[in-house]
């Protein structure tokens, strides 16, 4: 019997090639869609699933109010960990964990890297994480000061063909770690990147500065704790606010702050944990959600080309359901045999998928910046939803004729089941509405994406963005020189100007607390707080609005003196920007304070999601600065780039130059939405491609059904162009209708979007209409052919037909 | 073999119903050779539905071999048909997607006939109805008289007491319809199967030995085929 099934499927094949073709083709393209966003997805959600314990891992986070607002961070003080072990007895084991503020430069002889994953940790990270150690003692090796466990790719990398054991690591050209042990890499689907354990009782050597593992209100350091089995997450963390009452409580409440911890799941952290100072970018469960949305309604406007194809196509489907009744079949046979056929053609599209999938993954990796793979991860799992989509698309595909047609009675059915066909019009229309409503509300979300990207990218910021170069100064030592290296680089003709700042936009800016001196006691604001060189206004073509910004001729300004922005002046209540010189500024619990001598014009340093904030510009010693900014003359850059480096390689013959372009550093503060937008496209140009795939088809049979109203028609004297305006106006219909359901809740959605900006566009009617009139347009191309043909039919072979 | 008693069929059309067999009652005994005739819209062909158990009467009893199809069920009713029934139809009604060999072994895969057995019977099929050389072409690239012969193959195939045969020659030509009407006969005469056709024309009526004329629905004349008695 299932020879039988398997040859007639083969057969539709084979008799009605564009038929299958269609069906299959627009399948499997939905598959694909829906594989590489069930890998995405897989990808996601197992992130650090691969620590034996991951379900009593957590990691001790603190959130709380100041006088300023909330606080949330992911980050502890180094002196907490062994202390709360120490103290609460649910704690199986505690790990401190402290990665790099930037990236390291690791060097062993000439070989030189800058490095991300140089992590210090205590020697208990064996315990609590599962590191796979290959080489070296579990008890000894993070013992220490100065060793250093590395993976077996650091080891390929910095130890090619040696054993790397006993050897020695130099970190920023100042600190020799020797390799203690080898450890398997962390898979990529970790919240942290450790290419390499340094033992944490290396920090009581200052590379942190002094007593730095003895500060208790420095949030400075990740702290996990692996909970003893059966602990309640809610009891340890009343036990760590008890002992943050007990041992930093007068000090918070001399400076207004309520702090209190809370345990993050580590498998949770990827997803869900959004804090201050997470240690990589996290993803986000919302674009997860969207996905898999998507990825469902990939998958049902695909199946759904195969149901309507299959109704269209009803007539004779149900004339042989009469006479495989007539023969002796059974209803549930008829039912096997119409699932069978579907399950076959849709086990084809799985097969052409796969390979769809091939193709389209390093695109997919490139736009959303991932790397999976088809061969990665679960091949079991993966294989499993594979067959799973097939068979369920097979099933929902295959169920109206199985379970309809096959419900007549064979007398019925013989005549084509005229009885029961009225029905499956509607169905069939109300189908082609829902994917023509999808399409349209995915391409409005990806013109919304890209409408708003570009605006943000098209935003005057309040700053220049073009043509600054930046150089980071990654390390003390490099910082100490920077003088000199400005001093030679402002000379290099093409360059317009040269400065330096703690912060620069599109990178991490600190906020301090700031009080005017005549506001009440304990009444602070919280600032963004720029240490700049100066020029560094000039260099990014920031307007003075008040006063004067810092100036070397002024040598006072490096002691005392405060610029700040015009939201600053608001957040003080000053009325003017003229009221605001001369008042002055102190930041609390130290004895820095000093006179506002200018107020400038508000820019955006951080990205159209955050609000504008207040902020003051210090002038300070070079110790603090963290990136030159230098201004090029347009057209020049590519010679102003290496005039640079030559200057740095003879000031910094040690150190790897890196630098970048502001311009980028600013866009990338939308990564996250340049990702969303070129996924929405991608997905939305599939979506729509089997929508006109499937109208198509349609569109086929449906000339084909009224080839006789056809002929009559133009026996009675319609002309070619009556007809395919007859034959495209149902269409036009189906696309209008999808318009008037879809774009309201497309509308809906966005808002929502853009609301996540606090900088945003308003999509008007103008944005929306033009996506109909395109959606409407591609339709109609698409079931041109067939009207067209169907209109320039002689009149007189489509009536011998009856 | 056969005996209706006042069956009749009736569909609502809007708040109308109408009529399409009332009260029909006839018996038909094993070896008949019956021919079933009327205008067109008498409802001929309803009664060949119900005959062959592919609708169901509205009122009355229809017993089958002593067999009450009115009464058992659905499953009962496909086992009686697939076991006694064989079904010709005007319109052939071949499966467009599969061969002429395929077509032919189809009511075997619903028998469960083995394999190896059905091989032999679709090929005896073949044999018999000198087909051999077409049972890899599709219904499409035969000629109408044999797509029909092919229809008649498949209705014997699995050797049916009766079978039941609507307007069998009615889309060939008389050449054509000769040879599926001697198959009949010869069906009917050497193997004993029962054979109730419907027909229009009086010469295709001729090789039955009775006629029953359907007039809107009533038994009009039902009596022994003059000319066959006298061909006999
Ligand atoms: N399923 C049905 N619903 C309503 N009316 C039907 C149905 N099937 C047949 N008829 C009507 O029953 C009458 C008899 O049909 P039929 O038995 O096919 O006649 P004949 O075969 O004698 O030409 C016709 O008028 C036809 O329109
Ligand atoms: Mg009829």
């Amino acid at each position: 019997m299932f020879k039988n099934y398997l040859s007639i499927a083969l057969r539709l094949i084979q008799r009605q090639p564009g038929y299958a073709f269609i069906n299959i083709v627009g399948l499997a393209v939905g598959m694909a869609a829906f594989f590489v966003i069930t890998l995405f997805i897989t990808d996601e959600l197992s992130y650090d699933s691969h620590h034996e314990n991951s379900d009593r891992l957590y990691r001790i986070a603190v959130e709380g109010t100041t006088r300023n607002g909330e606080m949330r961070t992911a980050m502890t003080a180094p002196s907490w960990g062994p202390e709360l072990q120490d103290e609460i007895p649910e704690l199986e084991s505690v790990v401190r964990m402290r990665p790099p503020n930037q990236m390291w430069l690791v060097a062993k002889d000439n070989l030189k890297f800058f490095e991300k994953g140089f992590v210090f940790v205590d020697s208990t990270a064996f315990d609590v994480f599962s590191f796979d150690l290959v080489r070296g003692a579990r008890e000894s090796a993070l013992a220490a000061p100065f060793s250093v466990v590395i993976t077996e790719s650091m080891a390929a990398k910095y130890f090619p063909g040696q054993d790397p054991i006993g050897k020695q690591l130099r970190l920023d050209n100042a600190f020799d770690f020797s390799v203690t042990g080898i450890i398997r890499d962390l898979p990529a689907q970790s919240h942290f990147k450790a290419d390499f354990l340094a033992s944490l009782t290396t920090l009581d050597t200052p590379i942190y500065g002094p007593q730095f593992l003895q500060q208790n209100l420095n949030f400075a350091m990740y702290t996990y704790a692996l909970l003893s089995p059966g602990a309640k997450t809610a009891e340890v963390e009343g036990k760590i606010d008890e002992y943050i009452v007990r041992t930093v409580g007068p000090q918070l409440e001399s400076v207004g702050a309520v702090l209190t911890s809370f345990l993050q799941p580590i498998e949770s952290i990827h997803l869900e944990s959004h804090l201050d100072n997470e240690i990589l970018p996290n993803g986000s469960m919302g674009t997860v959600w969207s996905l898999s949305a998507i990825a469902l309604f990939i998958l049902l406007i695909a199946c759904i080309n195969y149901m309507n194809l299959a109704t269209a196509r009803s007539a004779s489907r149900s004339r042989e359901v009469g006479i495989r009744k007539v023969l002796g079949a059974e209803r549930q046979q008829l039912i096997g045999q119409f699932l069978g056929e579907s399950f076959i053609l849709s086990f084809l599209a799985m097969l052409l998928a796969v390979g769809i999938v091939l193709l389209i993954l390093p695109s997919f990796n490139s736009a959303a910046g991932t790397n999976l793979s088809l061969i990665s991860g679960g091949m079991v799992a993966g294989a499993g939803i594979f067959l799973g989509a097939a068979l369920v698309c097979g099933f929902v595909a295959g169920s109206y004729p199985a379970f309809f047609l096959s419900a007549f009675s064979p007398a019925v059915a013989l005549k084509g089941g005229i009885v029961g066909m009225k029905g499956n019009g509607l169905l069939r229309k109300g189908l082609v509405v829902f994917q023509f409503g999808t399409s349209i509300a995915l391409i409005l979300a990806t013109v919304v994406v890209f409408q708003q990207l570009s605006f943000t990218r098209d935003m005057d910021l309040g700053f220049d963005r073009e043509q600054v170069l930046v150089v980071q100064l990654t390390d003390p030592s490099v910082r100490t020189l920077y003088p000199m290296f400005r001093d030679r680089v402002a000379e290099i003709p093409s360059v317009v100007s040269v400065t330096a700042s703690s912060a620069a936009p599109g990178f991490f800016i600190q906020n301090r607390l700031v009080a005017p001196d005549d506001a009440p006691q304990d009444e602070n604001s919280l600032l963004q707080g720029f240490a700049t060189d100066f020029d560094f206004f000039t260099t990014l073509g920031i307007d003075t609005v008040a006063g004067r910004v810092h100036d070397k001729a002024h040598p006072s300004d490096s002691l005392g003196a405060f610029v700040i922005n015009e939201a600053a002046v608001k957040e003080f209540g000053w009325g003017t920007n003229e009221v605001a010189i001369g008042r002055r500024l102190a930041f609390p619990g130290g004895n820095a304070s000093g006179e506002i001598i200018g107020v400038i014009e508000n820019f955006h340093a951080e990205s159209l999601h955050e609000p504008l904030e207040p902020a003051i510009f210090t002038v300070l010693d070079p110790q603090t600065y963290l990136y030159v900014l230098i201004r090029v003359e347009a057209g020049s850059t590519r010679d102003a780039i290496t005039e640079v480096e030559s200057i740095w390689q003879s000031i910094y013959p040690a150190y790897i130059y890196q630098y970048s372009f502001l311009d980028e550093d600013v866009n990338r503060m939308y990564a996250s939405d340049i990702t969303l937008g070129r996924l929405f496209g991608g997905f939305s140009f599939l979506t729509i491609l089997i929508a006109c795939l499937g109208l198509f088809g349609l569109a086929s049979f449906t000339a084909e059904q009224r080839t006789k109203e056809i002929g009559v028609r133009k026996v009675m004297g319609a002309s070619e162009s009556e007809i395919v305006f007859l034959l495209s106006k149902d269409f036009a219909k189906y696309v209008g209708i999808a318009f008037l359901l879809a774009s309201p809740l497309a509308w809906i959605g966005m808002n929502k979007w853009l609301d996540t900006f606090n900088y945003r566009i308003e999509f008007g009617i103008g944005t929306i209409v033009l996506v109909g009139l395109g959606v409407l347009l591609v339709s109609l191309i698409t079931v041109a052919y067939q009207t067209v043909k169907a209109s320039l039919a002689n009149p007189v072979d489509a009536l011998k037909y009856e | 073999m056969i005996r209706l008693d006042k069956i009749t069929k009736s569909y609502l059309h809007g708040f109308n119903r109408s009529f399409i067999l009332r009260n029909i009652s006839l018996d038909v005994q094993e070896g008949e050779f019956v021919s079933i005739m009327g205008p067109s819209g008498s409802g001929k062909s309803t009664l060949l539905h119900i005959l062959g158990m592919l609708n169901e009467p509205s009122t009355g009893e229809y017993f089958f071999f002593d067999q009450p199809v009115h009464k058992i069920s659905e499953r009962k009713r496909t086992d009686l048909h697939r076991e006694y029934i064989g079904f010709v139809f005007q319109a052939y009604h071949l499966i467009d997607d599969l061969t002429v060999y395929e077509n032919l072994e189809t009511p075997l895969l619903y028998k469960k006939v083995k394999g190896s057995e059905r091989k032999s019977m679709v090929a005896e099929m073949l044999d018999r109805f000198n087909m051999v050389a077409k049972k890899d072409l599709f219904p499409s690239q035969l000629s109408g008289g044999q797509q029909q012969l092919v229809g008649v193959a498949r209705a014997l195939i699995m050797q049916p007491k009766l079978i039941l045969a609507d307007e069998p020659t009615g889309n060939l030509h008389t050449s054509h319809g000769e040879i599926v009407m001697d198959w009949f006969r010869k069906l009917n005469q050497e193997d004993g199967v029962t054979i109730i056709q419907v027909t229009h024309s009086e010469h295709w009526a001729s090789y039955g030995k009775r006629v029953i004329e359907l007039v809107d629905g009533r038994v009009e004349r039902d009596e022994l085929n003059p000319t066959q008695a006298s061909a006999e």
